[in-house]
C-alpha cells in the first residue's frame, strides 16, 4: 500500500473544461492567486464555482486538490496524521499539506460544513505569513508563491449554525457568483449537453421562474447545474418534462403545494 | 361484502321497510323477490354492488324515520339516478335528511320535489372550482411567470388594475373541475400578460383614454390586443398557449371570426409588436364584428388603471432614487458625488432591450444587471424589482431614473412622512409608567441616538382559560405529528466523539498515532476508543411576537396558533426558548409582554397566556429588539436567535414610520447583531421584500404569502434555522 494513493500530478487538469466567464472574475483570481491572496467564492449552489477552479487551475497549470468539507472533518482531515505501515510508522500528507507542498490549489468546498475549530487552521496559511504549522512533525510549513487556497460557500443558507465567522472570512478576497445571465446559461446548456437552442431558451426559462420563487417557497431556485442534467436527460431521449421533473422539480422541493406551482411553470415552457 | 350473499337479513330488510316492488327489482339481486336485475322498471340504470348497498341503506334509514318520506323518496329515485351518480344520490339522501332533522317533514319532502334544483347545484359544486382554493397557487405561479408581482383578488369584473388581477369567486364553465382550475390560471396568465407585455404601458394608456369615441374603440382594442398578447405567450410557453387554444370555449364559427382578424391584422402576431400597434389598428378593424370574447378575457378599465399608474410611476421613481443613494453609501469603494451635485451617468442597467422592454429568453429581475461606473455590478434584488415594475410601467427606463443626487435624503419627506421633528409629542401623556427601563433610539436624521428616549415597561399578559390550546392542538394534529417526528430527528442527533478513554469502538486512528508515538520514543496517548454522545444542542430562542393592533382577527389567531405548535415542537428539544409580545403607543409607552421567560416551563399558565395575547396598539420595533436581545445575551448558548412574528412595517404614534421607524429598527438589529445574536423575522406582510432586506438582511426573513400557512410553515423555518 502506497502512504500517498493519489500523485499530485493527478490532480493536474489537463483539458480546458469548459467555462463562460460572467464578469472580470478571471482576472481577478489570477491577480490574488499572482499576489498569495486566498480566495473566497461566495453564490448559490450549482451556479459554476466548481467548473470556475477547475478552469482556473487549468489556466494557471496548477493542479487543484479539492475537499469537500463536512461536519466530521478535523484538522488531521486536512493536514495529515501518521499511519503504520509494514511495522514502521508513515506520516501521510494532508490534502492541504500536500497543495501547500506541492504549490498547488487547495480548494474547500463549502467551508461552512466544515467545523470552527477546524477552519482555523486554514488561518496562518491564509494571511502574510502564508504559513502551514504541522505540530506532528514540529513542522513550519511556508507555502511556496504558487499555493493557493481557495474557499466556497453559499451565504444563502438561512442557517445559525452555518455562517463564517468573521475572524476567516475577512482573510479572503470575495469573488461573488450568482447564476449567468439568461443568454450567457443557454451558450452553456448548449454546449454543455448538446442540446438544441430552442430546449435551452426553454430550460433556461423555466429556471429563471423557479428563481423568481426564491424565498417564496422555495429556498433556492434551480440551479444551472440542475438544468444541465435536465437538458442532458432530453439529450438523451427522455421526454422534457419528465426530465425536468426528476432533475428539476423533485430536486428542488418536496412540499407539493410548491411543487404543483413548479410543475405548472413547467408546463407552461415545456 | 355482497348484499346477495344474505338472504335472510335482506328478507328482514324488506319486510321492515315495505319498500315498494319497482324498486325492490331496481335495486336488483339482493332486495329482489325476482331474478336479479329482471324488468328493472323505469329503465333505471343497472346498479353495481356498491350503488345497491348504499340505496339499501338509505331505504332502511328512511323507514326508520318517516314511512312517508320513503315514499316521496322512492318516487324520485329514479330520476335522481337519470341526474346524478350514485354518489350525488347519496348526497342528496344526507340533504333530505338534514333539512328532515333541522325543520321538519315538510321541508324533507320539499326537499326531495327540488331534486332538479339539488342536482344542479351539486354539478356544479362538483365541478366548480372556489378562487380561495387556487389563490395561493395563482399568486406563486404569476410571481414565477415574472414582472411586477400580482395580487390575485375576488373582485365583480374579471380585470387588471396593474396591481391586482380580479377574478370571480366561483368558477363552473366547464363540466371538468381541473378545466375550471386551468381557466382560473389561464385568465390570471392573460391578465398577467396585458402586464407584462406593455398592454397597460403609461403612453399607451394615455393615448388610449384620449382616443375619440372610446366607448366603441375599447372593445376593438381589447379584440386587438388579445391577438397580440397571445401570440406573445404562443411564443414564450408553448404550454400555456396550448392550454389557451383548448379552454377558449370557442364554436367553429368564434374560431374562424379569430383567424380572420388574425389575417388581417398580421403584424400583431410578431413578437416585437406593442400596444401602440394594436392602437394604430383600431381605426381599420372599426366596424367590423367584434370576435366573441374567449373563456379567459376580462374587461378593460383604462380610468381605474391609469389611477393606480400615475401614482406608482411618482412613487416608483423615488424609490429608486432612494435605493440607489443608499446603496452608494454603503457599497464599499462606491462613491457617491456630493451632496447637491448630480449624479449623472454612474448607475447603467443592462439586459434591458428597448423595443420590448426586456430580452426575451428571461422573464425576471435576474435579467437585469445594476452596474456602477460601467463595472461594478450591483446584487440588489429590491432595486432590480422596482427595475422591472418601471420597465413595464414606462417601456423604457428613462435616464434621469438612474440620475443620482448625492445628497439625496432617501425616503419620502423625512421632514413630512416620518415626521422626525414630532418625536417627542405624545399623545397619551400622562400614562402612568410602573418602573420603567429606558432604552435609547436612533435618530437617523441626527445620525445619533436619542438617550433615554423609550420608557418600556414588562407586564404579564392576563391569562384566558379557554380551550385554545387543546384545540389547536386537536385542530392541526396531523401536521404535529409530522412536526414531532422531524423534530425529534433534531434532538436525538448523535456525533462520534473520537479520543476518548472509554468507548464503543477502537478509534483506529488515535491508535495507529499511539503506536506511532510509541515507536518513536514518545509516550502513548490513552484515548483509543471512540463513542457515539447524543449531540447537545446549543441554541436558544427568543420570539418576540408582533400584538400591534394589525394583528387583529386572522394574523392574531395564526400567530396564537403557531406559538402552540412551535411550544409542542421545541419542547420535544432542550431548546431554551422564551416567547414575549411587543406593542405599544408613543415612545412613553412601550410595552413588553411576557408570554414565557428561558426559566419557565411550559406550563398550563403559559399556555393559558398564548390563549390570551390580544392585538394592542402600535410597533415601536428598536426598543422592543434592545431589549429583549438583552435577555439573549445573557444566556450562555453558543447559538441565540431572535426570531421575530410580525405583520408589517414598524409604525408608530409621533413619527416612528416610514424611514424613521425602519432605521431604528435596523440599528437595533445591528446592536443585537454584534452582541453574536442571528436576528431573523418571519412577517405576513406581502410588502416585505421591499423593507426586509434593508433591515434584516437578505437572508434574514421569511416571507408567509399566505396567513393561514403561518402555523404550519414556523416549526419549519425553525429547525431550518438551526439544522
Amino acid at each position: 500500500m502506497s502512504a500517498n494513493p493519489v500523485r499530485i500530478e493527478e490532480y493536474a487538469i489537463r483539458q480546458e473544461p469548459y467555462y463562460e466567464p460572467a464578469g472580470n472574475e478571471i482576472d481577478i483570481f489570477e491577480a490574488a492567486a499572482g499576489n498569495g491572496l486566498p480566495v473566497l467564492l461566495k453564490g448559490p449552489t450549482g451556479c459554476g464555482k466548481t467548473r470556475f477552479m477547475e478552469y482556473m487551475s487549468w489556466r494557471l497549470d496548477r493542479p487543484v486538490i479539492t475537499v469537500s468539507c463536512h461536519d466530521d472533518l478535523s484538522a488531521s482531515d486536512l493536514v495529515g496524521r501518521y499511519l503504520i505501515k509494514g511495522g514502521e510508522t508513515v506520516w501521510v500528507d494532508g490534502p492541504l499539506t500536500r497543495a501547500v507542498r506541492s504549490g498547488a490549489i487547495c480548494y474547500l468546498d463549502e467551508i461552512v460544513e466544515a467545523r470552527k475549530d477546524t477552519t482555523v487552521v486554514i488561518h496562518p496559511l491564509c494571511d502574510d505569513r502564508r504559513l502551514l504549522p504541522i505540530e506532528k512533525l514540529g513542522e513550519l510549513l511556508e507555502a511556496p508563491p504558487e499555493f493557493c487556497l481557495t474557499v466556497s460557500y453559499n451565504p444563502g443558507y438561512q442557517s445559525v449554525l452555518k455562517d463564517l465567522k468573521q475572524s476567516t472570512r475577512q482573510r479572503f478576497v470575495a469573488l461573488d457568483f450568482s447564476y449567468p445571465q439568461p443568454d450567457r446559461e443557454v451558450e452553456i446548456l448548449v454546449k454543455e449537453t448538446g442540446v438544441n437552442t430552442a430546449t435551452a431558451t426553454m430550460l433556461v426559462r423555466f429556471a429563471g421562474m423557479t428563481r423568481n420563487l426564491k424565498d417564496n417557497g422555495l429556498t433556492e431556485g434551480a440551479s444551472t447545474r440542475l438544468i444541465v442534467n435536465a437538458a442532458r436527460l432530453i439529450r438523451h431521449g427522455i421526454a422534457p418534462r419528465q426530465a425536468c421533473e426528476t432533475a428539476v422539480n423533485q430536486a428542488l422541493t418536496d412540499d407539493e403545494e410548491i411543487l404543483k406551482t413548479v410543475r405548472e411553470l413547467c408546463a407552461s415552457v415545456l | 361484502m355482497d348484499i346477495s350473499a344474505s338472504p335472510p337479513d335482506t328478507e328482514q330488510t324488506r319486510e321492515r321497510v315495505q319498500i315498494p316492488a319497482h324498486l325492490l327489482r331496481a335495486v336488483g339481486g339482493g332486495l329482489s323477490p325476482g331474478p336479479p336485475g329482471e324488468d328493472l322498471v323505469h329503465s333505471l340504470p343497472e346498479l353495481g354492488t356498491a350503488a345497491r348497498r348504499c340505496i339499501d341503506h338509505w331505504l332502511q334509514i328512511l323507514q326508520q324515520d318517516h314511512p312517508d318520506l320513503l315514499a316521496h323518496f322512492s318516487g324520485r329515485l329514479d330520476r335522481a339516478l337519470a341526474l346524478l351518480e350514485i354518489e350525488g344520490v347519496d348526497a342528496w339522501m344526507t340533504a333530505i335528511l338534514d333539512r328532515y332533522d333541522k325543520r321538519g317533514l315538510g321541508a324533507a319532502i320539499e326537499a326531495i320535489a327540488n331534486l332538479d334544483g339539488f342536482a344542479e347545484e351539486y354539478r356544479a359544486r362538483q365541478s366548480g372550482v372556489r378562487l380561495e382554493e387556487l389563490e395561493p397557487f395563482l399568486e406563486k405561479y404569476l410571481t414565477g411567470l415574472g414582472g411586477r408581482p400580482l395580487r390575485v383578488v375576488n373582485g365583480e369584473h374579471v380585470f387588471t388594475d396593474t396591481e391586482s388581477i380580479y377574478l370571480p369567486a366561483f368558477l363552473n364553465v366547464f363540466d371538468r373541475r381541473s378545466d375550471n382550475e386551468t381557466l382560473y390560471k389561464l385568465t390570471a396568465v392573460y391578465h398577467w400578460a396585458q402586464n407584462r407585455y406593455g398592454g397597460w404601458r403609461l403612453d399607451a394608456l394615455e393615448r388610449l383614454l384620449q382616443l375619440p369615441g372610446l366607448p366603441r374603440a375599447l372593445p376593438v382594442f381589447a379584440a386587438l390586443e388579445s391577438l397580440r398578447l397571445e401570440a406573445r405567450l404562443a411564443l414564450d410557453f408553448p404550454g400555456l398557449h396550448r392550454e389557451l387554444r383548448r379552454l377558449d370555449n370557442l364554436d367553429e364559427d368564434g374560431r374562424a371570426r379569430y383567424l380572420a382578424w388574425s389575417e388581417d391584422n398580421r403584424l400583431l402576431l410578431q413578437a416585437g409588436a406593442g400596444p401602440m400597434d394594436s392602437m394604430d389598428r383600431i381605426s381599420g378593424n372599426l366596424g367590423k364584428p367584434l370576435p366573441a370574447r374567449k373563456a379567459y378575457h376580462g374587461e378593460y378599465f383604462p380610468e381605474t388603471v391609469l389611477e393606480k399608474l400615475r401614482e406608482r410611476v411618482k412613487q416608483e421613481k423615488d424609490k429608486l432614487q432612494q435605493s440607489l443613494a443608499r446603496i452608494g453609501r454603503e457599497q464599499p469603494g462606491l462613491v457617491i458625488a456630493g451632496a447637491g451635485e448630480p449624479d449623472n451617468g454612474q448607475w447603467t442597467v443592462s439586459g434591458v432591450d428597448p423595443g420590448v422592454g426586456f430580452n426575451s429568453v428571461n422573464q425576471g429581475p435576474g435579467a437585469l444587471t445594476l452596474l456602477f461606473r460601467d463595472q461594478e455590478p450591483v446584487a440588489d434584488d429590491e432595486v432590480k424589482q422596482l427595475l422591472v415594475s418601471i420597465i413595464q410601467d414606462l417601456g423604457r427606463l428613462p435616464e434621469d431614473y438612474l440620475q443620482v443626487s448625492g445628497g439625496y435624503s432617501g425616503f419620502p419627506d423625512a421632514g413630512t412622512e416620518s415626521g422626525a421633528g414630532e418625536v417627542g409629542k405624545d399623545a397619551a401623556a400622562g400614562y402612568d409608567l410602573q418602573n420603567p427601563v429606558y432604552y435609547p433610539e436612533w435618530d437617523y436624521t441626527r445620525q445619533r441616538y436619542r438617550n433615554e428616549f423609550c420608557a418600556l415597561t414588562e407586564v404579564d399578559i392576563v391569562p384566558v382559560e379557554d380551550n385554545f390550546y387543546t384545540g389547536t392542538l386537536e385542530k392541526y394534529r396531523f401536521h404535529l405529528q409530522s412536526v414531532r417526528r422531524s423534530f425529534e430527528t433534531m434532538a436525538e442527533g448523535y456525533e462520534q466523539r473520537k479520543r476518548q478513554t472509554f468507548g464503543d469502538e477502537i478509534d483506529f486512528d488515535a491508535l495507529v498515532e499511539a503506536s506511532a508515538d510509541r515507536r518513536q520514543g514518545l509516550e502513548m496517548s490513552e484515548n483509543l476508543y471512540s463513542c457515539f454522545h447524543r449531540s447537545r444542542r446549543d441554541v436558544a430562542v427568543m420570539f418576540m411576537v408582533d400584538m400591534s393592533g394589525s394583528t387583529r382577527g386572522w394574523v392574531n389567531l395564526v400567530e396564537r396558533e403557531a406559538l402552540v405548535l412551535l411550544c409542542e415542537a421545541l419542547e420535544m428539544l432542550s431548546d431554551p426558548y422564551a416567547i414575549y409580545g411587543f406593542s405599544g403607543r408613543t415612545h412613553k409607552r412601550c410595552e413588553i409582554y411576557r408570554v414565557k421567560k428561558f426559566e419557565e416551563a411550559c406550563t398550563a399558565l403559559v399556555r393559558a397566556r398564548i390563549s390570551g395575547i390580544k392585538p394592542r396598539t402600535y410597533t415601536r420595533m428598536g426598543v422592543a429588539i434592545r431589549h429583549l436581545g438583552k435577555y439573549l445575551q445573557a444566556l450562555k448558548a453558543r447559538s441565540r436567535l431572535l426570531i421575530t412574528l410580525s405583520d408589517g412595517k414598524p409604525e408608530d404614534y409621533g413619527g416612528y414610520r416610514g424611514r424613521y421607524g425602519m432605521e431604528d429598527t435596523r440599528q437595533a438589529i445591528a446592536e443585537v447583531r454584534a452582541g453574536g445574536i442571528y436576528p431573523f423575522c418571519i412577517t405576513i406582510d406581502n410588502e416585505a421584500r421591499e423593507y426586509l432586506p434593508y433591515m434584516y438582511g437578505s437572508a434574514n426573513y421569511t416571507v408567509i404569502d399566505d396567513v393561514r400557512k403561518l402555523p404550519y410553515k414556523v416549526s419549519d423555518i425553525y429547525r431550518r434555522l438551526t439544522t
